[in-house]
């Protein structure tokens, strides 16, 4: 979007940022892979538990 | 070298494609591979019914028609049939969009490739149906098949060569008129994989041809039951890691494009495919982690190079999420998971391959489970080792192959998927992923109780603490009868689509590399490099463990019919 108001111009900028900002945000990202990596500790927290326990 | 990935010649190839649309000869091709592939399904699916409702205590098998003998066909159908036809016919057609077509000689392999695996299936179904072939997909000694078994495994193993061979020629001239130009992505994932499909049937082929044959036609008396189990391992381990990097080509090249995204960071996607192809055959020596026989020393590096394999996997899932929120925040997903609501979750095409990448993480959780020396101790060979591969392959792999059918089969029918038919595909989403939940579920569980695999109905005497295992059992059967129901509405949704369905032009859905990222160096295409590295790995992992069990050979082993 083009304007020549200067004003307008600093606002679509700022729009812009955050909207780029928004969209390269990586906290589901890391929130997920976080999920997989809680899956496989508890996996091999259990089975290391049934291990102890049958030893 | 840093050269960017190619946008021009990928655009050129797109606009090629459109103009002249399905190349008719390379699509019967791949049609006839994947017709193959989901008639193996039908008949795999019912096995397993009768297996999962054998083992429920509901349904006694009739007296010539072995538990064994269903085993036996029910995993060589699935593992071996379906599994291999579906991973050709898609990297095929993929060779085929993105490299300009095949080249006639190439084609004409294929159908060599095609009828060679055909003749060699037909010679290893007619002992399996004599009920002499009992030995189940992992056909190790010492029990031993009826020779025209291993002889039909030669056929297979040619055909897969040949195949392997067509795929090389046609990247290989694609190569050379394209100097200095990277590898169309799904190219490139073709290449891995067929890599890898040469590297495990060479173990095979030397398994089979040198030893088993030998032994079962009687020209020698026995057979060093060690060396044999290794050679199988790399190759069955492998195998099923080759269906799992098909399906993870999928994901990373063709589930952006479907839900509307870019494909996310083209390097680590190439660095992932090369890490799998060098590190995968050595994951096979997990598989004997309790065998006897085999030093320590050696069993501890294993546990290592099979973990290796997690570390590609834990990329993927990283770069998955990364598609999925950028293309979800684009499409106005706000907050911290806000994205998630936007991915296009009444899409069959993007649907079923979620939930098998989903799948994929309690099945990579216990992945690591059987690799590690101590935890393994506790599930190996019980019933968590099945519900293990049913959850990779049921779940992860065969569900994103339905995923891939659901454009593929129309793209190459020149067809479309209506409404009606991406309903059905929901539905039957759906089903099988509560069967293969109910079911792997219940193979866990019962395996943790000490449940073993590979043994045909039993209540042991009415033992007390093994009865404790028959609910979990009847699931197994409940949850077999809901998977049979889904491959029955798969394969005519499969079917229809390819003959049926409206007239049409269906999109090959490759998603282009997110705009404005840092170009690809070229060393990812140095697969002579990366083959020779392969090797290398290979050699460390095997020439130590193997001279030592020719070296030091047990007693050799005649061979047995167990059953």
């Amino acid at each position: 979007m083009k304007t020549t108001n200067v004003n307008t111009q600093n606002e679509i900028q700022n729009e812009n940022e955050i909207a780029t900002a928004h969209e390269t945000s990586k906290v589901g990202t890391w929130i997920s892979v976080g999920v997989v990596a809680a899956v496989i500790l508890l996996t091999y927290f259990v089975l290391f538990g049934l291990y102890m326990d049958r030893v | 070298m840093a050269i960017p990935y190619n946008r021009k010649t990928s655009a050129i190839n797109e606009k090629t494609n459109k103009v002249l649309g399905v190349n008719l000869d390379d699509a019967r091709i791949s049609k006839s591979y994947l017709s193959v592939a989901f008639i193996a399904l039908l008949l795999g699916g019912l096995l397993g019914l009768l297996q999962g409702l054998n083992r429920a205590g509901v349904l006694e098998l009739p007296v010539w028609l072995n538990y064994y003998q269903v085993l036996t066909a029910h995993g060589l159908l699935l593992v071996v049939v379906m599994s291999a036809f579906l991973t050709i016919g898609y990297f095929y057609a993929g060779l085929s969009h993105t490299l300009g077509g095949l080249l006639p000689k190439v084609r004409k392999i294929a159908w060599t490739g095609f009828w060679m695996k055909i003749f060699g299936f037909v010679l290893v179904v007619i002992p399996i149906l004599m009920n002499e072939a009992s030995v189940m997909y992992t056909f190790y000694p010492p029990m031993a098949a009826h020779p025209l078994f291993y002889f039909g495994l030669v056929f297979i193993v040619l055909g897969v060569w040949a195949l392997s061979i067509g795929a090389f020629i046609n990247v290989a001239h694609w190569r050379k008129n394209h100097k200095g130009q990277h590898l169309p992505i799904l190219a490139f994932f073709a290449t891995g994989v067929f890599v890898l499909l040469v590297g495990a049937t060479a173990f095979v082929a030397v398994e089979v041809l040198f030893m088993i044959i030998p032994w079962t036609l009687g020209w020698v008396d026995t057979i060093n039951v060690m060396v044999a189990r290794t050679l199988f391992w790399a190759f069955g381990h492998t195998a099923v890691n080759i269906w799992y990097l098909t399906a993870v080509s999928a994901w990373y090249v063709i589930i952006p494009k479907v839900i509307g995204g870019f494909r996310w960071n083209d390097y680590l996607t190439r660095v992932v495919v090369i890490a799998l192809v060098i590190m995968n055959i050595t994951g096979g020596f997990h598989h004997q982690i309790i065998d006897p026989g085999i030093s320590l020393p050696i069993k501890f590096m294993h546990v290592f190079m099979s973990l290796a394999i997690g570390f590609p996997s834990l990329m993927t899932a990283y770069a998955m999420f990364r598609v999925f929120e950028r293309t979800g925040r684009r499409k106005g997903g706000k907050g911290a998971l806000g994205w998630f609501k936007k991915l296009p979750w009444g899409d069959v095409r993007f649907l079923a391959p979620f939930i098998a990448m989903a799948a994929f993480i309690p099945a990579g959780a216990g992945g690591i489970v059987q690799s590690t020396n101590q935890l393994d101790q506790v599930v190996h060979n019980t019933m968590w080792v099945v519900g293990h591969f049913h959850l990779t392959l049921g779940m992860t792999v065969v569900m994103t192959f339905f995923g891939i059918s659901y454009w593929l089969v129309p793209h190459l029918s020149q067809r479309v998927l209506t409404p009606a038919m991406n309903k059905l595909g929901v539905v039957q989403t759906v089903i099988w992923t509560i069967g293969m939940i109910i079911m792997s579920f219940s193979m866990h569980t019962a395996g943790l109780f000490g449940s073993p695999r590979r043994t045909s109905f039993t209540t042991y005497g009415d033992f007390s603490a093994t009865l404790g295992w028959d609910p979990y059992m009847a699931a197994v059967g409940i949850g077999a009868t809901l998977l049979l129901i889904a491959v029955i509405l798969q394969v005519y949704a499969v079917f229809n689509m390819m003959f049926f369905a409206p007239k049409g032009e269906t999109e090959f859905p490759i998603a282009e590399v997110e705009p404005g990222e840092t170009p690809t160096p070229y060393m990812t295409e140095r697969w002579g490099v990366w083959v020779v590295v392969m090797l290398v790995v290979i050699a460390m992992a095997y020439v130590l463990p193997l001279t030592d069990m020719i070296v030091n050979a047990p007693p050799g082993s005649p061979p047995f019919k167990t059953w």
